[in-house]
């Protein structure tokens, strides 16, 4: 496997240099994407809410913003938002990690046409400095891998979540890090993750992490199940919450578990880690961007088509009635395991081509489509 | 489903009490073939639908199903070796706040 990347001033990898425009306040969104739709290898990060948020809330929101923007895919960040105060505190806190970062005020621009002008004009000044970047060689092991699935089915946890375990154990094998989240869809399956470690507080940190999931429907007095399991989900064959946590949970492999991450945390080591984050696909690939994923590779049975906008998200499909039906969202076409019994060692081997193929420039369906968008968690109210 | 897809019934560990049908929905009575951790074969007591699970023996209510090794809910009522395991008769017993 030859891997390449760009390596930045402070020593990390990116595998895109992607230039991202950062809406501190939803006012900014529209205004964010039309200057993303002007310049090529721009990407719009435009969560929903950023004024009147306090406490706890307000820090996950301007982390998380913090964190995407400083994704190591990120080549420049501008932030922009209604006055400039909310745009600044993100801009300052992706300060020199990201190379260009900048921000810019509806009310100080005197309105969105002119900000949108300087903001173009600014764009255009560093795609010409990132497209006069070079790659050069990398190793598996400086890469941060997220593990994705979405629009599941049965097959996800008979073909297409083992086979991009089988990468996993590879990355980490290779002293490369790998994040899974979607604690929710570990319940029933938390014994064979806590098997994975000997260190007793990650073992309670595992199952604490689960648990307060579990315990959000408990608390509200419903059944989880008539939530997850989704619909497309229970369409596809999966019945339980617990079924489809054991089919999930095979995208993280075999090997050790070395910790739990908070939130859009970056690891501090390599190693496989769970994240502490709600299962959807847009609100935990937005945690696992924040948290430097390079790339998410997507496991899905019936179809997903989201992506995340900072780490390319590569859909891997093994039911061979999406993979034909659903073929412009799909990656990675393993239907021949169902299909023509081909092994799933060889289909491991298929996970792990697309995954460098992307890594070495080339472009996802989620990437050529546009589909992508993230999705802030939410943890208390506006005022 | 393609028509070139033999359908078969994929059994994921051993000591499972079900299997996913992968394929072609098949008809009942036609002996299936049986892949993964197990051999022989499994006629359906009914079609089922590609991706759903079957039954591999005659389990009461109350009995637990397994599936990867592992337990994924109880019945809610018996079934039939060969018949349609789902949300009719399989229920969870995780995030279970309406209890």
């Amino acid at each position: 496997m030859t891997l390449s990347a760009f390596r930045r001033a402070d020593g990390r990898v990116g595998i895109r240099n992607y230039l991202a425009v950062i809406a501190a306040t939803d006012a900014a969104n529209p205004v964010a994407r039309r200057i993303a739709a002007a310049v090529p290898g721009a990407v719009a990060i435009t969560p929903l809410y950023g004024r009147g948020q306090l406490g706890a809330d307000l820090a996950l929101s301007v982390n998380t913003m913090i964190g995407l923007g400083t994704n190591p895919n990120v080549y420049g960040a501008l932030v922009v938002s209604l006055e400039a105060v909310a745009g600044r505190r993100i801009m300052e806190g992706i300060g020199a990690m990201t190379t260009r970062c900048a921000a810019m005020g509806i009310q100080e621009e005197g309105g969105t046409p002119r900000l949108f002008e300087k903001a173009v004009a600014l764009l255009r000044e560093w795609k010409r400095e990132a497209d006069a970047l070079a790659r050069s060689p990398i190793e598996l092991r400086e890469l941060v891998v997220g593990l994705e699935c979405g629009g599941s089915d049965t097959t996800s946890g008979l073909v297409a979540n083992p086979a991009i375990g089988l990468f996993t154990d590879r990355v980490i094998d290779e002293g490369g890090t790998a994040i899974f989240s979607e604690p929710v869809e570990c319940l029933g399956g938390e014994s064979a993750l806590t098997a994975r470690t000997p260190d007793a507080a990650v073992q309670e940190r595992i199952r604490a992490t689960v648990r307060k999931y579990e315990e959000i429907a408990l608390r509200a007095g419903v059944d989880l199940n008539k939530t997850n399991p989704a619909p497309d989900n229970i369409r596809g064959g999966l019945t339980t919450i617990e079924e489809k946590s054991l089919g999930s949970i095979c995208k993280a492999g075999t090997r050790n578990i070395t910790g739990v991450l908070d939130y859009g945390e970056r690891p501090a080591s390599h190693g496989l880690y769970l994240m502490d984050a709600p299962a959807p696909a847009t609100e935990n690939m937005t945690a696992l961007g924040a948290g430097g994923a390079h790339l998410i590779l997507f496991g899905t049975g019936v179809g997903n088509s989201i992506g995340c906008p900072v780490s390319p998200t590569i859909k891997i499909c093994g039911n061979p009635l999406t993979c034909r039906s659903f073929a412009p969202h799909i990656d990675v076409d393993l239907s021949n395991v169902i299909g023509e019994g081909l092994a799933l060692s060889a289909a491991g081997d298929a996970v792990t081509q697309a995954a460098s193929a992307v890594v070495n420039g080339a472009i996802t369906r989620c990437e050529a489509l546009g589909e992508t968008e993230i999705a802030i968690s939410r943890i208390g109210e506006s005022v | 489903m393609s028509a070139a897809i033999t359908p078969k019934v994929w059994i994921i560990a051993t000591g499972d009490n079900v299997g996913t049908l992968v394929g072609d929905a098949a008809p009942a009575s036609v002996e299936l073939p049986i892949i993964g951790a197990g051999n022989g074969g499994i006629r359906l007591a009914s079609p089922i639908p590609h991706g759903h699970k079957v039954a591999l023996r005659a389990l009461p209510a109350g009995a637990e199903v397994i599936k990867y090794g592992v337990v994924i809910g109880r019945l809610i009522r018996p079934v039939a070796v060969g018949e349609h395991v789902h949300t009719h008769n399989l229920e969870s017993m995780r995030g279970r706040g309406d209890l």
